[in-house]
């Protein structure tokens, strides 16, 4: 009985639907499945629709060309929210289809009109001149610097094996201008220094800007051979990672407090590097006349370390310390006060937290900055106030009445 | 040891061990944390690139519940620094004007400061001029600022002369021009060079 019941509603449900929207065909015997179009005020939406848990519509999916989904953009919420009901999908259909028709008439049309075809058409006959455009550059750069290109021609990579034998990518986006048929590119990644990347990004064809990127790349090498041989036989201290885009080495000369920052200028790659002294004045005036004596001797044939000895009058240069296992990552480590970055202070632990933060301090420690606060309280012996870290009110005992 | 001293040791080891970039740090008295050199680098791309500024770092012994006395040592061109070398920073005052907390570090403060270089605040200045210029022609404060720079906070005439002209200068060139300039003592030839060894000179009456 109550399986007939159930059949002849699902008839009833296909005989609605199938009168009211002639167009739109079941694909699947369980009817779980639909292809076909919606009418509504005379126009045709090309739509298929997945109803996987026929008859409620919950979850239905729906496919539909974009001139519909963009009609139905402004009522996105509204269509999923029918979709999470268990509302018959009969019903959804019309409420859908009413729901289409609404935003027609409000204004929906008009964005749709026409207009939009020819627009939509010349827009994808500029795409064809730029997809023509860029094959024939890449075709003239040759297939074997070519590493890969996404489907719709917006990033194409690029790359070059250089003297020293290393590869070079060069990742480009490319993005339409209207009314334009050539695409305009950036460069998005690629290992040599902004300056070098703006020269490239100059030039309005790939070939010539790959051609430039190749060349630079060979006029960069002895710049990237110095800041190696750095990288292999100074301490360097900053950058802590370097990356082929970085042209300078910040390196220990007397440690602890005589630093020099050592950079080239990836436009003038023949001129020696620039030096520059951080640290303790005496040490660096005494320094900067050295080298500023013997700037002459600097020999463009002599490895950088030779010359950095030279200019800096130095038998060599201070060698990086062992690794270590434990890297200092932060100034303070967990337990410690954040304050006086001590666990034992005068014999006690820190004992206060921040219910928000978690950061601990000393009793006495947090007492003394609460108190200066302006708009802290003292009430019974306990003074309150901003957290030092996040700024939470929080509570603290004075040190005097817990001792 | 005192409670402030710890704790800068701490923030110095630190500091000595990872470093930002372009900021120094040191003390000048080994077994005195009450007074340190820092060195800021001008940050490429502003108009205080290529330039070293010296900072008087002084912490004093209320540390860390004051903030370190900073000023500039090397005269700098900028809204929120006097000539003095005074830099009007928030983070350098205590509340209510302020907005020091203990939990600052040191290089936090310098960070802040390598900031204020990169992006003047113009609405809470302390040369009220350069406030003014750097809001209504800022390519004129720019082209100033760079001007004081090479004027001041360069360490060797290079710097002036690589900023100065835009193009390639070929290394044979680059070496005759610069074997004239070898020592503070020497005698130049060029205005260019002049401009440095006053700067030179200023950069010793400084120290001095």
């Amino acid at each position: 009985m109550r399986l007939a019941k159930m059949t002849s509603s699902h008839a009833d449900m296909q005989c609605d639907i199938l009168k009211k929207f002639p167009l739109l065909v079941p694909t699947s015997s369980d009817f779980r499945q639909y292809e076909g179009f919606l009418e509504a005020k005379n126009i045709l939406f090309r739509v298929s629709f997945v109803v996987p848990n026929y008859p409620s519509c919950e979850n239905v999916a729906l496919d539909c060309e974009w001139k519909l989904s963009e009609l139905l953009n402004y009522h996105r919420a509204t269509v999923s929210a029918w979709t999470t009901s268990e509302k018959p999908f009969n019903i959804f259909l019309d409420e859908l289809l009413a729901l289409i028709i609404r935003s027609l008439e409000d204004g929906g049309m008009s964005r749709l009109s026409l207009e939009d075809d020819s627009i939509v058409f010349e827009e994808q006959l500029d795409n064809l001149q730029s997809y023509s455009i860029i094959l024939s550059e890449l075709k003239e750069l040759g297939t074997e610097n070519l590493v890969s290109i996404n489907n719709d021609f917006t990033s194409i990579s690029l790359s070059f094996h250089d003297s020293n034998d290393h590869s070079h990518l060069l990742n480009l986006k490319l993005f339409n201008e209207r009314g334009n048929n050539r695409k305009h590119f950036g460069v998005v990644d690629t290992d040599l220094p902004e300056a070098v990347v703006k020269i490239i990004q100059k030039d309005g064809k790939i070939t010539k800007a790959f051609r430039t990127f190749c060349e630079q790349i060979e006029v960069l090498q002895n710049i990237w051979t110095s800041l190696f041989t750095i990288d292999q036989q100074c301490w360097v201290i900053d950058p802590v990672h370097p990356r082929k885009a970085d042209m300078y080495r910040r390196i220990y000369i007397s440690p602890p407090s005589v630093m020099a920052q050592i950079s080239w200028n990836p436009l003038k790659p023949n001129q020696p590097p620039e030096i520059k002294f951080q640290g303790a004045d005496a040490e660096i005036d005494v320094l900067r006349c050295t080298y500023e004596e013997h700037l002459e001797d600097w020999g463009p044939e002599c490895s950088i370390i030779e010359n950095l000895c030279s200019v800096l009058q130095l038998s060599s240069l201070p060698q990086p310390p062992p690794p270590t296992t434990s890297v200092v990552s932060q100034t303070v480590e967990t337990g410690e006060c954040i304050i006086c970055y001590q666990i034992q202070l005068e014999g006690k632990l820190p004992e206060e937290s921040c219910g928000k933060c978690l950061s601990s301090f000393h009793t006495a420690c947090l007492y003394e900055w609460l108190g200066m606060m302006p708009g802290s309280r003292q009430v019974h012996g306990h003074i309150s106030g901003p957290c030092p870290n996040c700024e939470t009110v929080m509570k603290c005992p004075c040190p005097h009445n817990v001792a | 040891m005192a409670k402030k001293d710890v704790r800068v040791r701490r923030e110095l080891e630190k500091f000595m061990k990872q470093p930002p970039a372009g900021i120094s740090l040191c003390t000048i008295n080994d077994d005195n944390f009450a007074e340190m050199r820092a060195t800021i680098i001008g940050v490429a791309g502003t108009p205080y690139e290529s330039g070293v500024f010296k900072l008087d770092v002084t912490i004093t012994d209320r540390y860390p519940y004051e903030p370190p006395h900073i000023r500039f040592k090397t005269p700098i061109y900028h809204p929120n620094i006097d000539n003095n070398g005074r830099i009007c920073l928030e983070l350098l005052k205590l509340p209510p004007s302020g907005c020091w907390r203990p939990v600052v570090t040191i290089e936090g403060v310098l960070l802040a400061i390598q900031t204020l270089l990169c992006t003047p605040n113009p609405d809470d200045p302390l040369m009220d001029s350069i406030a003014r210029q750097y809001r209504l022609d800022k390519n004129e404060f720019e082209k100033n600022a760079r001007e004081y720079t090479l004027q001041h906070a360069c360490q060797s005439r290079q710097n002036s002369a690589g900023t100065s002209k835009g193009e390639n200068v070929p290394l044979k060139d680059f070496c005759f021009q610069d074997s004239g300039v070898t020592s503070n003592n020497q005698k130049r030839k060029s205005s260019d060079v002049d401009i440095t060894e006053n700067s030179n000179k200023k950069f010793k009456d400084e120290v001095l």
